[in-house]
């Protein structure tokens, strides 16, 4: 019996369209976009064009009501609880800052193009947190990254760009196969590309607690491989090798994308299937009752975070020394993940999910807004490469160095700033799994090490500081112009302070799309 | 009569007042972004006015403190000393009042509490007691002085001011704080500030100096950060008011309502950066761990008359009880809770004290960890020297008096020896090499190391039993050399200054005969000198002789060592004396004397230290004395 002759799932299916209408906006607005590159499109029509399609989507998002209730899990393919509406929002309000960061990339003579493209990969993320299917999943993300391989592309003249986008393209291509490979034998093991389906067969699958090994060897080898595949989207050690060479190559504007919206997605699909982030979990199939996923996800994050923060120290690039920033940051993230799908919290005080997606948030505005920084002072007639070029900055463009500084300081992770409360979240969590598991104590070993890794970390940041306050201007002050990219650079400043000062707001809306899974 | 004070519109009265306090500098900060950039005598004044009003409000709550001890004291007897006005006491008072919904807050205990980010339990909980209210007025002091000394200063004055006036706010909320996550966000705070000042203001070395102590304060509060984790993981619902334990447990019933009443109950969870309730869950821990548990009472109502005198005479020839758990709890099983908990095992205690020791030895510093204070010193402009010495290093002392010894008591009484000998290693090698300097400033600086030695010696003198009263001396000793160290030598790196200005250099060596063109000037620093070595009848005698004094009971070998290096002490200070201002030298004839701001900075200086040092109890014991005697009268009975 094929699927298609289950009346019950075509009919879920044909439902779901109504989960995905905002999804839908963008890529609708993203054909038109296309369809007006090949007439001539100005720089700003092309921007109010893909601004007004997000803030289309958004007010789709906000008002069109959803039939939550009609929502089946173990047949629709699309999964509108959970964490979906948060990653939705996410997904667009970061489209429509990266709307503003590409006036600086969309010099060229592709500015539609440039920023449908940005519009299908934002629907991407959406959909990734919405996808309630092997197959959507999988198209999910492969609509986040066939438009990057497109960004990447576009705006590059030099060697170096097009290197960058080569090098991205073929070991994304390569990281999908190992993805779907992976997934091959979730589908096998399941009898079902259906998430919730297949999350909850494997976590049955694993009663005999006692049994060592008792989940099956071939879940464990699929997981294996999605943590692979995945790991190369968020740039998890050791799958991070592109990160810097692409980020050194790409486009200021492109390349804050890829800080960023793979990392969402990477996460949340991986969160996913794990058997977190989902209003009705199956179970967790992989928690600490057998440590091989956990203590491979424990090593990864601990590789991740470390290496990433000990080659930052090195770097003298600005795009380098983020990408390997960026890279430790991910390493952060992982405990979030490891924690929610290995250790259910007993009191449901801190759940790691709810960690990872404030992380996400905070990690996201103190990045990209770092980002939109240096897309703003570059221009054609200068250049922003190294951590001297910003010598002085502090006096020439005070605005901007006040927004690099506080975006940098959430980075740091002082308090006052998002980055501290998400750290302190993650940290917390990781701290308080029982030490009763099998994993003994690793759990706070893991912090103590994190901790000392964003004691490290502070290092290369503050350089920057001081280059940009301490140090002499080279040149000296330009008359300051306000552009997109500075708006979009004090905008997510200023929101990262919001949410250092004021968080409780942002928690609480992260805890409700984190529900806790709890433990069998 | 205490109802009669609880109209409604008093209700916030002390939330205002302590917020004020602490945030007070941080809006003259904000107002002097709206003076126009030409008018730099307005930005000065703007921020003196500022770090005065600060002041004001501090005395204020002096005065209102006082007004609080004096209300409880019978005057029967010669402390103020009551156990109601214990910091810890109006804490829970208030904890309970919070726990029981919002609407009634009291307003007469100094302490303020609102929820800032439940999520994670924090709150926003100011509070002032003997301890922090010393060290609060000395930060206003010397901020205030420091912004008169600044008014040399002529780049990015305004950039200058708001920094060093956020700076004067961290401090003041890090002295404020009643939660360990606001304490450590105003720790941080301070952090930047400084940064800044020493790197854009400091001398040629500065983006070093800058950077080095950025990374040796960040490594430290990379500790307490750790150290505030590991503590906020404890379950502490056995020693809050029951009625949080049943809010909790009402949320997980809501959460899945599978969960029956009991058992909802019993899983229910409350976690806590109160470090009076921490402090609780330490001094129990202590007790399990030196298997004393039967010692561990549930507190009753507090009703008339019935307290812990009381109780000990009902339960005479039984072992003495610590009344630790909250009203209502069942004492056995949370007893059993507790010691299920990795917060009972010594491996936690000897983590989290070495941890929070670390944390805030950096900033004390304690010998090893003091090597960035000479270059921070060096490097840094006169004023944010005075700051740095007078105010910063207070809090690595505040911080081990504060937290690491109540939060871990059984690791602290087990490390005591360890924590002195340190105490003294660093009065031994902050004098013998400040003997060695050439430079004036790191001469200071090494003083700064050997002086703060004191205090650590000061509190490492556990004694219990009949010997607590020596302790408190100690302890006492070790709060008034705090406030003495930060009176001299903020003034003795104003005395550098002072000179530095005139001769564009602080090399010892090519220093001398100030004496004969700045006679105001040089009797000026006699005094101060002489208050900074110890001498009787000013202000740094009395810390010393306290600390000695209790230092003694608890092991006169070290106190030994502590009284020998007054001698070193004594021999730095009279050779840089002598080298500085006695003798003849052509380079320093023409040297003009103090002018009016100069005298306006050193004299409150000069006359804290002789007012101090002569009228120590009058001044200072009478009002922080109590906090201190509840400080040990609650860690001396553990042992």
């Amino acid at each position: 019996m094929t699927p298609l002759s289950n009346q019950a799932f075509v009919d879920h299916l044909t439902a779901s369209v109504q989960f995905v209408l905002p999804e839908v906006a963008l890529v609708g607005v993203a054909c038109l976009l296309f369809l007006v590159a090949a007439l001539r499109c100005s720089r700003p029509l092309a921007m109010v064009v893909a601004l007004l399609g997000v803030v289309g989507a958004g007010v789709i998002a906000a008002l069109v009501p959803e039939p939550v209730g009609r929502f089946e899990p173990s047949l629709a393919p699309i999964d509108p609880t959970g964490a979906a509406s948060f990653v939705r929002w996410l997904a667009l309000v970061a489209a429509a800052v990266y709307v503003l960061l590409g006036w600086a990339d969309t010099r060229t003579d592709t500015p539609a193009e440039y920023h449908a493209c940005l519009l299908v990969a934002a629907a991407g993320v959406s959909l990734v947190g919405r996808a309630n299917d092997l197959v959507s999943l999988f198209l999910a993300l492969e609509m986040l990254s066939i438009p990057t391989y497109v960004l990447l592309y576009l705006p590059s003249r030099t060697r170096a760009g097009q290197e960058s986008a080569m090098k991205y393209f073929l070991l994304s291509v390569l990281s999908s196969a190992v993805l779907l490979f992976g997934f091959s034998y979730l589908y096998g093991l399941a009898g079902s590309t259906n998430l919730h389906v297949v999350v909850s067969s494997l976590a049955a699958a694993a009663p005999h607690k006692d049994l060592d090994p008792a989940v099956s060897p071939l879940a464990a080898v699929a997981m294996v491989l999605v943590i692979a595949g995945l790991g190369f989207r968020v740039a998890a050690v050791p799958f991070h090798f592109y990160a810097p060479d692409v980020y050194e190559g790409g486009p200021t504007g492109v390349v804050a994308q890829l800080a960023f919206l793979p990392k969402v997605a990477g996460f949340v699909a991986l969160a996913r299937l794990l058997g977190v982030m989902s209003a009705h979990g199956g179970g967790l199939p992989y928690d600490t009752a057998h440590t091989l996923i956990p203590l491979t996800l424990w090593v990864v994050a601990v590789v991740t975070m470390s290496f990433g923060n000990l080659l930052a120290l090195l770097q003298d690039n600005l795009k380098r020394l983020f990408a390997y920033s960026g890279i430790a940051h991910g390493g952060y993230m992982l405990i979030g993940v490891l924690v929610a799908c290995t250790a259910p919290p007993a009191s449901a005080d801190q759940s790691g999910s709810d960690a990872l997606l404030f992380y996400l948030l905070a990690y996201g505005l103190m990045t990209v807004g770092a980002f939109a920084v240096l897309a703003h002072l570059s221009g054609p007639d200068r250049h922003v490469e190294t951590v001297d070029d910003l010598a002085g900055l502090g006096k020439t463009n005070p605005l901007a160095a006040a927004a690099l500084a506080v975006c940098l300081f959430s980075l740091i992770g002082l308090p006052l700033t998002a980055g501290f409360v998400g750290k302190l979240q993650l940290f917390l969590a990781a701290f308080q799994v029982p030490t009763d598991t099998k994993m003994k104590s690793l759990f706070q070993v893991l912090t103590v090490i994190a901790v000392v890794n964003a004691a490290v970390s502070a290092v290369y940041y503050l350089r920057i500081l001081g280059v940009l306050y301490l140090r002499a201007p080279f040149k000296p002050a330009q008359p300051t112009r306000t552009s997109p990219q500075l708006v979009a650079a004090v905008a997510c400043a200023a929101a990262t302070l919001v949410l250092g000062v004021y968080p409780q707001p942002f928690a609480e809306q992260t805890r409700k799309a984190a529900p806790v899974v709890a433990a069998r | 009569m205490l109802d009669l004070m609880l109209s409604s519109t008093d209700r916030e009265l002390d939330l205002i007042q302590l917020s004020a306090l602490a945030f007070l500098p941080a809006v003259f900060a904000l107002v002097l972004l709206l003076v126009p950039s030409g008018w730099k005598t307005a930005m000065r004044w703007t921020a003196v006015f500022g770090t005065a009003l600060t002041l004001t409000v501090g005395l204020c709550t002096l005065v209102d403190y006082h007004t609080l001890l004096d209300s409880r004291s019978d005057r029967t007897t010669r402390s103020l000393y009551h156990p109601a006005t214990r910091l810890d006491e109006r804490a829970d008072a208030q904890l309970a009042v919070s726990a029981t919904g919002v609407g009634s807050y009291l307003s007469d205990d100094l302490v303020a509490r609102r929820p800032w980010i439940p999520r994670f339990d924090v709150d926003y909980a100011l509070g002032v007691d003997g301890i922090s209210l010393v060290l609060v007025l000395l930060t206003a002091v010397v901020c205030l002085l420091a912004v008169i000394a600044s008014w040399t200063i002529e780049t990015n004055l305004r950039t200058y001011l708001i920094l060093l006036l956020t700076l004067e706010s961290g401090v003041l909320g890090a002295f404020l704080s009643l939660d360990l996550f606001l304490f450590y966000v105003f720790y941080e705070v301070m952090l930047l500030p400084m940064y800044f000042l020493i790197g854009l203001w400091g001398g040629g070395n500065r983006k070093y100096a800058a950077i080095k102590f950025v990374i040796y304060t960040l490594l430290g509060s990379v500790g307490l950060l750790a150290a505030i984790i590991a503590l906020y993981s404890v379950n502490v619902r056995d020693f809050v008011p029951q009625d949080l334990v049943k809010q909790r447990a009402a949320d997980l019933k809501r959460k899945d309502p599978a969960l029956t009443d009991a058992k909802a109950l019993q899983l229910a969870e409350v976690h806590t950066f109160d470090f009076v309730t921490l402090g609780k869950v330490g001094r129990a821990v202590m007790l399990a761990l030196n298997h004393q548990e039967d010692r561990i009472q549930v507190a009753r109502k507090k009703e008339q008359g019935t307290n812990e005198a009381d109780l000990r005479r009902d339960r005479q020839g039984t072992p003495e009880p610590v009344l630790l758990l909250a009203e209502g709890v069942d004492r056995e099983a949370a007893i059993a809770r507790l010691k299920g908990q990795s917060v009972c095992t010594p491996t936690f205690q000897y983590v989290v004290f070495a941890l929070l020791f670390v944390g805030f030895a950096v900033k004390v510093p304690i010998v090893p960890l003091h090597h960035w204070l000479p270059d921070a010193h060096v490097e840094a402009p006169t004023p944010i020297s005075m700051i740095l010495a007078g105010v910063l290093l207070k809090l690595g002392g505040y911080g081990l008096l504060r937290f690491a010894f109540p939060l871990c008591p059984w690791a602290a009484h087990q490390l005591a020896w360890w924590v002195g000998l340190i105490g003294v290693v660093g009065i031994v090698y902050g004098a013998l090499v400040a003997m060695g300097q050439r430079d004036f400033k790191r001469l200071l600086a090494y003083s700064s190391v050997s002086h703060m030695g004191y205090v650590v010696l000061g509190l490492a003198s556990w004694s219990g039993g009949a010997d607590a009263r020596y302790w408190e001396w100690a302890v006492n000793g070790a709060l008034f050399q705090m406030l003495a160290h930060g009176v001299t030598a903020s003034a003795l790196f104003f005395v550098v200054g002072v000179v530095y200005d005139r001769a564009h250099h602080r090399d010892l060596t090519r220093f001398g005969g100030l004496k004969e063109p700045m006679p105001v000037y040089s009797g000026m620093s006699a005094i101060l000198f002489f208050a900074s070595m110890g001498l009787p009848g000013l202000c740094g005698f009395v810390g010393e002789f306290n600390v000695v004094l209790g230092a003694w009971k608890f092991n006169w070998g070290l106190a030994v060592c502590a009284i020998l290096a007054t001698v070193l002490t004594a021999a730095y200070l009279l050779w840089a004396w002598q080298r500085v201002y006695l003798g003849v030298n052509p380079a320093t004839a023409a040297f003009p004397d103090v002018s009016a701001r100069e005298v306006a900075v050193l004299l409150p200086f000069v006359l804290l230290s002789i007012a101090l040092g002569v009228f120590p109890s009058f001044l200072v014991y009478q009002w922080a004395e109590p906090s201190v005697a509840g400080w040990v009268s609650q860690l001396a009975p553990l042992q």
